[in-house]
Parts: C-alpha cells; structure tokens; sequence
C-alpha cells in the first residue's frame, strides 16, 4: 500500500510528527484546496467492516479530525435515549439506601425507541408521550423448608434454596403503560434483565415507581447511547529495507499478530496489508538497533476507523445516520439565526406543548422522591 | 433584574468591523462538535484570512468564532457558505454510509452479551 506521505502523521520511538492537516488553502503555493464537494465525494469512502448485533466497526476515509470527531462526540453526547430519571420511594428497607438505589435505576438501558417520546421540558407535566411508567414491588421471603432439604445435598444450601426474591434485578421492572404506549412502545423494559440492583433477606421489601423520560448524554451519561464510540487512525508501515531472514520472527513479534507475513520457502518478510489494520504500532520494533531504520511507522491521518457499541434501542448500525441528522439539526439551527442577522433582526421560537394526562401520581403517602441523577 | 430572557442562537461580539469584515460570533448551546468542524469548513475558504474559535468556559454553553477576511468581504455571508458547504459534507458522508450498508460486503458476527 503506498500511501501519499502527505497524508501520513509519522510515529518515531518518542514523538510524533505531522499531526496538523494541511489541506487549506494558501498552505502550498499554486494548489487550490478550496472546499469542493465534487472532489470531496471522490475522495470519500465509507466502508462498514465489522457488524454484531450490539456492535459495529466502520471507517471513513478522506475527511478531516474535526468532522470525524464531531461524529463521535455526537454519538455520545447528542443522540437521545429513554432512562429513568425520577424514582418514588414508597417503601424500601434493603441495606442500599434510596438515592444509591435511584442512582442504579437510572443506569439500565431501556428497550424504548426515542423516535415515539418526547422531552419532558420545564413546566410541562407528565403524558404519554414524554414519560414511561415502571413500578417495582418486591419482598424477601424464607423459603418454606428454609433451605434445610437442600436439593444440592450440600450442607450450605444457595441463596435460591433458602429465600424467595433475595434480589432485585432489573427484570422486577412493572411497565404500566399509559394512554397509546402499549400501541406504540409494544414492551417496554430492560435490555438486560439481569442487572443485580440489591440484595434483599426476608422480611426486606421495595416498593418504588419510576418515571423514565428522554434525554441527552450531555446531560447525564446515562442518555448516552452508546457504552464507547471511539475511532482510531489507519496505521501504515513500510518497511525500507530487508529484513534478514534469521530474525523474522523476532521482527513478526514486534507487531500486532498477523500484521508480519514470513514466507518460509521464499524467505521474505513482508507486511500484510489487510491485516496492517490491526496493528497498535506499539513502536516496539524502533527499540531494537537492527530493525529501527529498516521500518517506518506512520498512521493516516484521514482515515478513520470508527468502533461503537450500542448500549441502547438503536442498533448499533443506526448511531452515525443518527448523528448525522443531529449535525444537520445544529447546521440548520445555526444558519436560521445567521440569516436572522443578515436581516438585521434574529428571532427565535417557541414551542408549545399540552397533551393527555397519562401518568397518575400516589397521593396521601409518605413517598420519598429520588432523582436518579 | 429582569429574568433572564434565552439568549440569541448567534450574537455578533462587540468590536466587530462595521463591514464584518472581521467579527467575532458567540454561539449559545454549542461546542467544539460545531466549532471545530465549523473552523475547518471556513479554513477551507480561500476568501478567508483568519478563522479560529474557542470555548471561553468549560461551564458556560458557548463558542466563539472569530473571522477575518481578505477584501472587506462579509464573514457572516462566508459563515453562511460554510454551515451550507457542511450540510452538503454531512448528506454525501450519510449516503456513503447507507450504500456501504445495502452493499452488506462486511463481516457479521454474534456477540455475547
């Protein structure tokens, strides 16, 4: 693979080089570099490599750090999901006290698509549309044998032999749905039904109801929608000039495994550009005397290789065209208040809101309201 | 005091050419996701002399982009053509992405959970 030496950052035993891109105009004499989305198009490839059903790897080759990064900064931040966010404790006399108990509530992914809900803002009250009913009503209890006929015949007998509910895992979450949701949101809950949230002996109970709403990462990272969304740079390495074949597989040690190809019959040693990709240019091969000037490592400097994880109801291959329509929601939000200057006047609006009254509330009681922050 | 009115999407920082041919924009509710990207697009216009931004506090929602153009042209107008330029960046990374995905020449795979 030869790559233009433009594009390259270059990695040494103990610094970088070429970190900046260079691609403006007026930075070489005579060459243009002006924005040309005709030109941009060419250059651009967006290549999907790996998918699961909670991850995706992808890279984007031929566009700047600062569009890369606004992608990934937006996938994290900016694209909204549904968690809990208000947690009413009627009852709960487990050993976790109530705001840490909240404070885990709010943690759980949940299954609802945020494409049917809307913001709760400040002043409007809870509907259907904005805020998604869950109730937990559990209580530890002795088994009737108390554990002591043990199926296991062991002498200590488990937690399950001796108690009856002596967990609360995210799958006690109750969905009470209110006005179209059971339409619209079909079964609301965790994604994940086994998320340990306390431990309870008998005569322990909790008695809570939550209230889920739609949010943003950058609010509380538990609206993120994602566990990581990260990229890494391509990295490229050359090597200049042979390497003696009786020390091919110290050289193949040096890098990442498969990135080294030593052909025993031809005894060559060469680099495997399909699997250059998975190096960590761990810059272990410039430590050694022999090897440092028979290879150069670099990485590429537009090219992306994107990594997320879906922790969310989106799939993992929704996240970028999400953030893509977020950016173009700033985009045009920006450019409405630039023209609004360019008349002279900016303006803004409002929105209105008002609807069904979904979610009813437990009055007369000596609830203890949690925020699940 | 009054109570505090939302501020304007885009306010035009005081010390700014009566031209703005040189001016410097505070943006409310954005971040390096917008400035930086914002930057570069301008950056790419040969029109342009200088183009930097900053976010003056890492507590407040705000940004600060300051341009400076060669030929008493406008900035806001080559503000205007970026967030333009952009939207159009924007759509052609999206289509790329949807057609990689229809190709479905990638690798699948079952992760545990």
């Amino acid at each position: 693979m030869d790559v233009n030496a433009r594009r390259l950052v270059g990695i040494g035993a103990e610094r970088v080089s070429h970190v900046s891109s260079t691609d403006f105009p007026g930075h070489y004499p005579n060459e243009d570099h002006s924005w040309n989305l005709q030109l941009f198009k060419q250059n651009l490839t967006v290549e999907i490599q790996r998918l699961s059903q909670r991850s995706i790897e992808f890279d984007i080759i031929g566009v700047d750090a600062s569009i890369a990064n606004a992608f990934r900064r937006i996938m994290i931040a900016e694209v909204p999901t549904i968690a809990i966010d208000q947690v009413y404790v009627f009852n709960n006399t487990t050993v976790i006290h109530d705001e840490i108990l909240a404070h885990r509530l709010g943690l759980i992914p949940l299954n609802v698509d945020p494409t049917h809900m809307d913001m709760l803002e400040e002043g409007d009250t809870p509907t259907d549309r904005n805020t998604v009913e869950f109730k937990i009503d559990l209580e530890c209890s002795w088994k009737d044998n108390k554990g002591k006929a043990s199926a296991s015949g062991s002498s200590t007998p488990t937690d399950d032999e001796r108690y009856v509910n002596h967990q609360l895992l995210s799958k006690h979450l109750q969905w009470n749905p209110a006005g179209e949701q059971i339409e619209k949101l079909k079964n609301a809950g965790p994604l994940n039904g086994d998320i340990v949230l306390a431990k309870l002996r008998p005569g322990q109970a909790v008695e809570i109801v939550l209230h889920a709403r739609k949010g943003l990462g950058k609010d509380h990272a538990k609206w993120s929608p994602v566990a990581t969304a990260t990229y890494r740079l391509h990295p490229n390495i050359v090597i200049k000039k042979p390497i003696p074949f009786e020390r091919a597989e110290e050289f193949q040690k040096c890098f990442s495994p498969g990135v080294v190809k030593v052909d025993k019959k031809k005894r060559t040693v060469k680099i495997d550009p399909k699997h250059m990709r998975n190096d960590t240019v761990s810059r272990e091969v410039l430590r050694d005397p022999e090897f440092k000037d028979s290879v150069e490592l670099s990485r590429i400097r537009d090219w992306f290789i994107f990594s997320v994880e879906s922790e969310s109801a989106y799939k993992p291959e929704q996240l970028l065209p999400e953030a893509i329509v977020i950016m173009k929601e700033k985009i045009a939000a920006m450019k409405t208040a630039a023209l609004g200057l360019l008349g002279g006047e900016g303006g803004g609006g409002g929105g209105g809101g008002g609807g069904l009254e979904g979610v009813q509330q437990r009055e007369g009681e000596d609830v203890v309201m949690q925020e699940a922050i | 005091m009054a109570t505090a009115e939302a501020p304007p999407k885009i306010r035009i920082m005081k010390g700014a050419a009566s031209d703005l041919s040189a001016a410097t924009y505070q943006v409310h509710d954005e971040s390096h996701t917008m400035g930086n990207a914002l930057r570069w697009m301008l950056m790419k216009n040969p029109k342009v002399e200088f183009c930097g931004y900053s976010v003056p506090h890492p507590s407040e929602p705000n940004i600060q982009i300051r341009i400076q153009m060669y030929d008493k042209l406008s900035s806001l107008q080559a503000l205007i053509k970026a967030l333009d330029d952009l939207d159009n960046l924007c759509d052609s990374i999206n289509e790329a992405y949807i057609e990689s995905l229809q190709n479905d020449d990638y690798e699948k795979w079952d992760e545990k959970s």
